[in-house]
């Protein structure tokens, strides 16, 4: 787990670090934040952006529910292995 | 209990009405009130706090006294892990609290007769928690802890219900203040709000029971 953890660490920082050199090739002005011809998630943005919290809280949720449900399945698991072993002594 | 603590349907249930309550608690139409603005929203986050908080704490008095008549160590992790995730659910409506206070009262802290009773009851959860530590022997342990806690809950009940209704307060439906029948009475806010109450408190149940298998397990391993 650990280690698989560190890798996955590694490989994000790696992908960080190349996003970060390879800069140059074109530069950001303001056209590109007022161009309206390319069509972005502009719905998402309407209405006082209240979506945007919507979404970040709906992450959260998502996000700490994962986390507790493995909590749960682990200790699902313990007791598994606790059960086993009182069985088999 | 032993058996429903392990199975998922409540769980999945109160994920469920959580992203309901998000999702409706943030975009549905609110009353337009001066002050409060948008942050009447809160209520379906803040209050249900307070809701989990005293369904948690009520079931660790249960817990407590099912101990003294019956000792048994599951009973009393069952008490101590009700209680400490009640008083998380405490802190977070503290808080939560303060921060829409700030907002709506103008300050963080008004030394309202609500949020001082709060936070005696808080505090005197956190000497549940350092009188436990205190003693060295488990059945004294669980046998005091146990009278404390229904002593707690005892007082906790006064401080929260019956105290800031006596005297002026800042919360509504205290004192002179227009009534929490205010919110309560516009159907489409309590539709979210109940729905908040019982998803926040299943969430602390849900909580709560990992920490009580867990401890549960270690119970077992340590003999």
């Amino acid at each position: 787990m650990k280690h698989t953890l560190s890798i996955a660490m590694l490989a994000i920082g790696m992908f960080l670090s190349t996003s970060l050199l390879a800069q140059e090739k074109h530069k950001i002005d303001e056209n590109d934040y007022a161009n309206q011809s390319v069509e972005m998630a502009d719905g998402f943005r309407a209405e006082g952006k209240i979506y945007v919290v919507v979404a970040v809280m709906v992450a959260l949720l998502g996000g700490f529910t994962f986390y507790v449900v493995r909590m749960d399945m682990k200790v699902t698991g313990l007791e598994k292995k606790v059960e086993e072993f009182l069985q088999g002594k | 209990m032993d058996k429903l603590i392990r199975k998922w349907w409540w769980k999945i249930l109160a994920v469920v009405l959580m992203l309901y309550v998000v999702c409706a608690g943030l975009l549905f139409d609110v009353p337009r009130l001066v002050i409060l603005n948008e942050t009447i929203r809160v209520l379906h986050f803040h209050v249900p706090m307070w809701f989990g908080m005293i369904l948690l704490l009520l079931a660790s008095v249960v817990y407590a006294i099912k101990n003294l008549s019956n000792p048994s160590p599951k009973n009393d992790i069952y008490s101590l892990e009700f209680a400490n995730v009640g008083v998380a659910f405490g802190v977070m409506g503290i808080v939560t609290g303060m921060i829409w206070a700030n907002f709506t009262w103008g300050e963080p802290w008004s030394n309202d007769p609500k949020q001082n009773a709060s936070a005696i009851g808080i505090l005197i959860y956190f000497a549940y928690f350092i009188l436990r530590g205190s003693i060295e022997d488990e059945n004294t342990k669980a046998r005091i802890s146990a009278v404390y806690n229904i002593f707690a809950f005892a007082i906790l009940i006064p401080l929260l219900f019956i105290l800031p209704r006596l005297t002026d307060s800042l919360h509504p439906g205290n004192g002179g203040n227009p009534g929490f029948n205010a919110y309560d009475l516009d159907s489409k806010l309590r539709k979210v709000f109940y729905t908040a109450v019982i998803g926040w408190s299943l969430i602390g149940f849900w909580i709560a029971t990992i920490r009580i298998r867990m401890r549960l397990v270690q119970h077992v391993t340590e003999q």
